[in-house]
């Protein structure tokens, strides 16, 4: 595994798409340093620190980018949708997602891509969009959203996170 | 009821169409013994035929909404079976029936084009050929006012 991704558990917004989709592709090695200031990602001596670029980048080694035209609105979504805290603006997003999802099982073409990961993880980084998905007006966004975090991989770096995040709380306990 | 059992009580062509996909059973059939449990169970369902009786369509949507996969979060033979059980019935739906039940719409496109389905129905001729369901073109669903 040449990229590594490097990135504290602390961060806030939460980068959950790059972790989701390095451990999904097994193309980049997560590390958790507290220290980090910021995500980045390093690889064939590039380094990223942009969480798109991140995705976009983990999507190309692992097989998940297409061409599709469709595929850069959804970035653009994901982006706002990371920091929307307006009730109207993440419910209008939330209603254009569960209409997509609705024939589609995922967002782009028949697989799982890198627009599925950087939408759920901006998702799953709002607590706000969250509480409203879980309102159950949104039944065709919540499967597609419960599947993509049920999978194996997205399990295991979840509970990856819990451990650091208890680790760091260990040890500051320790120095106080 | 084992995973051969179970697929005995489908008719062909589902029946050829699911050993042909799962190489007579050696692989998609559930990771774990729980999950070779419900594939197993999800095929015997299938087989008895009220799952996927046109009548039943609505039904059969309601149990879809929340699911990606029939009987686990990955693509099993139990898939397989209700993908060829409701070839049939799907192909032969207008446009309008295809947007009115969009969960069973949406996941009958997702499995015929699975890559291990699409080259074994592909193998067995055109039984099962992919059928067009004009996902672009859909009517903007409805949304129940809060």
């Amino acid at each position: 595994m040449a990229s590594t991704l490097t990135l504290s558990s602390k961060q806030s917004p939460f980068p959950y798409a790059a972790v989701a989709i390095a451990a999904y592709t097994g193309k980049a090695a997560i590390v958790f340093d507290e220290t980090a200031t910021g995500l980045s990602l390093q690889f064939n001596g590039s380094t990223v620190t942009e969480e798109e670029a991140v995705v976009q980048e983990v999507a190309k080694e692992g097989g998940l980018s297409d061409d599709s035209a469709k595929t850069p609105a959804f970035f653009a979504l994901a982006k706002s949708l990371r920091t929307a805290t307006a009730f109207p603006d993440i419910v209008a997003s939330l209603d254009s997602l569960d209409d997509h999802l609705s024939l589609r099982t995922f967002l782009v073409g028949h697989e799982i891509t890198g627009a599925d990961w950087i939408v759920w993880g901006s998702l799953k980084g709002n607590i706000k969009a969250v509480g409203l998905l879980k309102n159950n007006q949104h039944p065709h966004l919540l499967r597609w959203y419960s599947h993509l975090e049920s999978l194996k991989t997205t399990q295991t770096v979840l509970a990856e996170l819990t451990s650091a995040k208890a680790t760091k709380a260990r040890s500051n306990k320790t120095a106080a | 009821m084992s995973f051969q059992s179970a697929v005995s009580k489908l008719n062909s062509p589902v029946k050829d169409l699911v050993l042909a996909v799962t190489r007579d059973g050696t692989e998609l059939i559930g990771e774990f013994d729980k999950d070779q449990a419900e594939v197993a169970s999800w095929i015997e369902k299938t087989s008895q035929g009220d799952l996927v009786a046109e009548g039943n369509l609505k039904d059969l949507n309601t149990l879809l909404v929340p699911r990606t996969y029939i009987a686990t979060n990955y693509l099993t033979a139990a898939d397989v079976a209700l993908y060829g059980a409701l070839h049939p019935i799907v192909s032969r739906l207008s446009p309008t029936e295809h947007y009115t039940h969009p969960s069973v719409t949406r996941y009958f496109d997702h499995i015929q084009y699975s890559s291990p389905v699409r080259t074994s129905a592909d193998s067995l001729g055109s039984i099962f050929s992919p059928v067009v369901l004009n996902i672009e073109n859909a009517p903007r669903p409805e949304r129940k006012v809060e």
